[in-house]
This record gives structure tokens, C-alpha cells and sequence, in this order.
């Protein structure tokens, strides 16, 4: 009895759906791409295709003259630029997509994770599913066992709704909702150290003063001008929001903690600084540049004000 | 090359400096001016003093200046009341009055000075709102010419008179300053193909970075370059002003060119697709 492959399940072109796909062969990766492709083109969907050469290879292959109605065909490396400089392209790349009126389909193979700074990807992964809810768009991610390890395979499948059944998408049993994800990978907010140097400023200019003196000698003059822009974005909105703010700094297993809390309304969303921001002028850039500008950072999830960590690997 | 640096006392300044004065009834404006013409005077050049009154009593805000009796006998010193050098019931007019500037520049060298050094209280002018855009039109002229004419040039404005959100952008069109309020923290520079933006920019004093762009936009006519080297700091709120200005100018036909960027400026000016080289 043959089963009937529905490549998107239910999907119309309506919302985002988002799946991980994991194989350990070329066979495989290609047997579930084709299908997904060719249902796309039969759509009239734009259909673009981010992988590796074995899958680019077999739609030229397979779909000769068809090959040419593809929106993208490119090997996944040329667009990895980093974690947030490759969302914000992806983002404005969308922007584009979404003026055409028409949904979309994306096959994304990912083989930077496999690189020591590639790993942060899977919480921009998760970080889609939130800020991109509303798109038409059917983002398949190949995440190939032979080149990942278990616990990136892992974050695959907790990143992703859906994964494959075999004939069709279904719910990963794994998958954690965006927030939750976040808190799992980012450092645990733990009680600020006694050792730690506060001081309380009321201008960016005066922060920035407390910045460069605490951060004198710690750091290496581009490391410590990376410290006074993303800090001194943190204070800006703490002092937006409550007129002064408390900044303070402490060394914690080779890494600068950089600590901005203020008693303003509180804002504790984990994904604050995360989604990229829209071309529109007045649209909030300074969360996600210090974020961008800094290893690591965890907004504390609960209490008065709000309170946000950078983390500097030195 | 365009400077910015704040001043603690009014001398130590050359050819070329554009001074803002900040000053209050506590510390009144004649006798730093005293101080800023006596150094002029001592290094041979011509000296000018406007303000509001009649010469007899400018006269005699000045008798701090050592020589000063001999000074303006010998037309080394010249007093004039703001009333006769600007037409105060009518809106400034800055080109022409800059060209009067620069002829008076030019012919204290032919009188064998070695330059032309003024001290002006401008605080008259800067009270009639219509007026303000005249104003710093006028200060953004004064600051090119200052570049080219072997003039030294100290403008004072009344803390207690001026509004600060009014002072501190007239303020940032010096590159030497003395901030009432110890705010000033940039200035600007517009010279024939290139403008400067110079010392520390943020949030804090974005209101004042978008008056400031305000009138460079009245100034300049065609393509610009804006020369960012001399920044030692802005952050994502005076780079919003930037994209502004910068999406204003190229709507109007003036594209503009960011120079000099410094990498963590330039991490932030990315996030608003500027044209960065």
C-alpha cells in the first residue's frame, strides 16, 4: 500500500509553519526535498532553496527546465553573516518576499551551526516562531546527523514545531515554546555578587564615564568601546524608562557581566532585543545592538523594573 | 581640520577658533571678553567688541583690559553697540554679514595686524524665535569663514536669557565651548566639501543633534560628506537623527556620504543603511 506524501500537511500559505527535518543520507535529504519543491512550483508559490550540494545538485537534476522558476538556488554558506546580522538579512530578505503578495516556501540547510560561533542560530531559530508567526511561509530546516552533533540535533527539535512523520509534518514532541527555550540556553540569572562595582547614573553621559572606569584595564580598547555601546544602550532605555538607572559590573568565569536595572515599569520579555528591527526609523534598535555587540544576554525574568545582563568573553 | 573641545577660561584660543560663551548675571559676559581681547591685543591684532549699550558704557565693561586706552585711540580696539552692526528689528542677514566679517578680517591684516579678534554678545539676537533660524545660519557661516580668515571669534549668548534647549544647539555650531550647563558635549562643522561632526553624541542630546542638522540642511545646497572621525561616541538615538537628516537630504536631492566612521560607530550606523565608506 503506498502512503500518500503530503510535503506540507495542512499548510495552505497561510501562517508559518516550521520544521526540522533530520536524515543521515543524501537518499534521504533529496526524497524529501524534491516533493516539497514540485508541490511548490505546482502552487505557483516562490520557492527557495539555501542547502547543501547534494540537494542542489538532484533539483537540478530532477526538475530541469523547472529549475529556472526557482526563486533562490544557493549553497546555504554564502548567507550565514553571523547570528544577527544573518536574521536582519533574512528579515529584510522577507520584507521583499511579503510584497509580492504570494506565500512562500524555504528549504534552509544550516551548516554553520556545525561552526563554534554557529550554535547561537538555534535560538534565532526559535526566536522565528514568535516574530514571524504571521508570515506565509513554510521554513524547512535540514539538519543532516552526519554533520551535527546529538545536542545540536537536540536544539533542532526543540526549536522546531514540526518535524517529519514519514508521509507528513507532525508535531516534534520535543519542541519547547520560544520563551522557555531562550531561558533554557541563556546564562541562569543568579543572585548579583557582593564583589560586583555599582553605581547609579541619571545621564548616558555619566554612565559612560562609569562605563570606562570600571571597565579600565579590563578590556582592550575594542573590546572596551563594544562595552560602552552596548551598556550605554541599556542605560538609555533604563533611563527612558525610570530617570536613573544602576549599572554594575563584575568578572564571572572569564567573562565582563555588565548589569543595567532600573525601577521602571518592568519588562521582562525574553525575547527583548531578539527580532530584528523594522526599517521604520523610530522602531527599537538599542536592545537588539547590545545584544548583537555582546557574547551573551539574559533579561531577568521576574520583579520590580527590569534588570538586562551582557555577557564579554575576554 | 575642525575641532571640538569645551573651555574652562577664554584664552589659549588662535586664528580659526569659534568660541560660544555661555554666561549668567553671577558671571557676566565683559569680563571674559576682557580676558579673550587682551590676549588678541597682545599678539598684535585687531580687536572688536559688540554688545548691547552705548559705547560709554561698553567702554567701560572693558577697563579690565590693560592698554585699553591706548588701544582704542589707536583703533586697535573697536567698540560697537549690537544695535549699529546688526539690524536687530529685521531678521539677520548672515551671508552679508559674514562678507562684512571677512573684509574686516582682511583689512586688519592690511593695517598691519596680525589678525581680527571679536568678542560679541549675541544674546539679543537669539531671543526672537523667528529669528533663530537666521541665527544659526549665521553661526554655522561664521564657523566656515573662520576656517579661511585669520579671525579669531568669541560669540556669548545669556544662560539666563536664551533657553537652554535653545542655547545648546546654537552652542554645538562652536568648536570651542563653554557650556552653562556643562551639556556640551558635539559640534558641527560645515566647510565648503565637507562637514564634521565632532565629540560625543547620544540620546540625551538628540533634540539638539536634529536642531543642529536643521541648519545644515538650510546650508547646504548639493552632495554632501560628513566626516564622522573626529566622534568619539554615538549611540542608536543620535543615529536616528543622522538617518533622518541623511533620508531628508537625499529626498531633497542632496545625498549624503558618512566618512571617517570608527567601528563601534559604524555597528550602529549599519542598523539604519546609511552610505557608509
Amino acid at each position: 500500500v503506498s502512503t500518500v506524501v503530503q510535503p506540507t500537511g495542512a499548510w495552505s500559505g497561510v501562517g508559518f509553519a516550521h520544521e526540522a527535518f533530520v536524515f543521515g543520507s543524501d537518499e534521504e535529504a533529496i526524497a524529501r526535498c524534491l516533493p516539497f519543491v514540485e508541490e511548490g512550483l505546482e502552487r505557483d508559490e516562490q520557492v527557495i532553496v539555501l542547502a547543501g550540494e547534494a540537494v542542489r545538485q538532484a533539483l537540478v537534476d530532477q526538475l530541469g527546465g523547472d529549475v529556472a522558476r526557482l526563486a533562490c538556488l544557493s549553497p546555504a554558506e554564502s548567507w550565514w553573516q553571523g547570528g544577527y546580522a544573518s536574521l536582519h538579512a533574512f528579515d529584510r530578505d522577507l520584507q521583499g518576499l511579503l510584497a509580492t503578495g504570494r506565500p512562500w516556501r524555504l528549504i534552509d540547510e544550516p551548516t554553520w551551526m556545525a561552526t563554534p560561533d554557529g550554535e547561537i542560530w538555534s535560538r534565532f531559530e526559535s526566536v522565528t516562531n514568535r516574530c514571524y508567526a504571521e508570515l506565509p511561509c513554510y521554513c524547512l530546516c535540514l539538519h543532516d546527523t552526519r554533520r551535527f552533533r546529538p545536542r545540536l540535533i537536540d536544539a533542532a527539535l526543540r526549536t522546531h514545531p514540526l518535524t517529519w512523520g514519514g508521509s507528513e509534518p507532525v508535531p516534534s514532541a520535543a519542541y519547547v515554546e520560544t520563551g522557555s527555550y531562550l531561558r533554557s540556553v541563556e546564562p541562569d540569572w543568579t543572585p548579583r555578587p557582593r564583589r560586583a562595582h555599582t553605581r547609579t547614573v541619571t545621564s548616558p553621559a555619566e554612565a559612560r564615564r562609569v562605563i570606562r572606569d570600571l571597565a579600565g584595564g579590563a578590556a582592550d580598547g575594542t573590546l572596551e568601546e563594544n562595552v560602552v555601546v552596548a551598556v550605554n544602550e541599556l542605560v538609555t532605555n533604563a533611563l527612558a524608562a525610570a530617570g536613573s538607572a544602576e549599572v554594575s559590573s563584575w568578572t564571572s568565569d572569564g567573562s565582563m557581566v555588565w548589569e543595567v536595572a532600573d525601577q521602571g515599569p518592568g519588562m521582562h520579555d525574553v525575547t527583548a532585543g531578539y527580532v530584528p528591527p523594522s526599517d521604520d526609523l523610530d522602531s527599537g534598535r538599542g536592545l537588539w545592538l547590545a545584544r548583537n555587540m555582546a557574547d551573551d544576554a539574559s533579561v531577568r525574568p521576574e520583579g520590580p523594573g527590569t534588570a538586562i545582563r551582557l555577557y564579554f568573553h575576554r | 581640520v575642525a575641532v571640538f573641545r569645551t573651555l574652562e577660561r577664554p584664552t589659549g584660543l588662535g586664528p580659526g577658533d569659534h568660541v560660544c560663551w555661555a554666561f549668567d548675571e553671577e558671571h557676566p559676559f565683559a569680563p571674559v571678553a576682557a580676558r579673550f581681547l587682551a590676549e588678541g591685543g597682545r599678539r598684535g591684532e585687531r580687536l572688536c567688541f559688540v554688545a548691547d549699550g552705548d559705547v560709554g558704557t561698553l567702554e567701560g565693561q572693558l577697563r579690565a583690559i590693560p592698554g585699553r586706552e591706548a588701544w582704542l585711540e589707536s583703533g586697535q580696539l573697536t567698540i560697537l553697540p549690537l544695535a549699529g552692526l546688526y539690524d536687530i528689528g529685521d531678521c539677520l542677514d548672515p551671508l552679508s554679514q559674514i562678507e562684512v566679517f571677512r573684509k574686516e578680517a582682511s583689512a586688519a591684516l592690511d593695517q598691519g595686524f596680525t589678525g581680527l579678534r571679536c568678542a560679541a554678545d549675541l544674546t539679543s539676537l537669539a531671543k526672537d524665535p523667528a529669528g533663530w533660524p537666521h541665527l544659526r545660519a549665521y553661526e554655522l557661516a561664521v564657523d566656515a569663514m573662520l576656517a579661511t580668515s585669520p579671525a579669531t571669534c568669541m560669540c556669548g549668548y545669556d544662560g539666563e536669557r536664551v533657553t537652554a534647549t535653545r542655547l545648546r544647539p546654537l552652542a554645538a555650531l562652536h568648536g570651542q565651548q563653554h557650556p552653562c550647563d556643562g551639556r556640551g558635549t558635539f559640534a558641527v562643522s560645515v566647510g565648503p566639501d565637507v562637514a564634521a561632526l565632532l565629540g560625543e553624541v547620544d540620546r540625551a542630546c538628540a533634540a539638539d543633534l536634529g536642531e543642529v542638522f536643521a541648519a545644515v540642511e538650510d546650508a547646504v545646497t548639493g552632495p554632501m560628506t560628513l566626516d564622522l572621525a573626529g566622534l568619539g561616541f554615538l549611540d542608536i538615538g543620535s543615529c536616528r537623527v543622522l538617518a533622518e537628516f541623511s533620508e531628508t537630504m537625499l529626498q531633497t536631492g542632496r545625498p549624503v556620504r558618512f566618512t571617517g566612521v570608527q567601528p563601534a560607530a559604524r555597528r550602529c550606523l549599519e542598523l539604519f543603511e546609511l552610505d557608509l565608506t
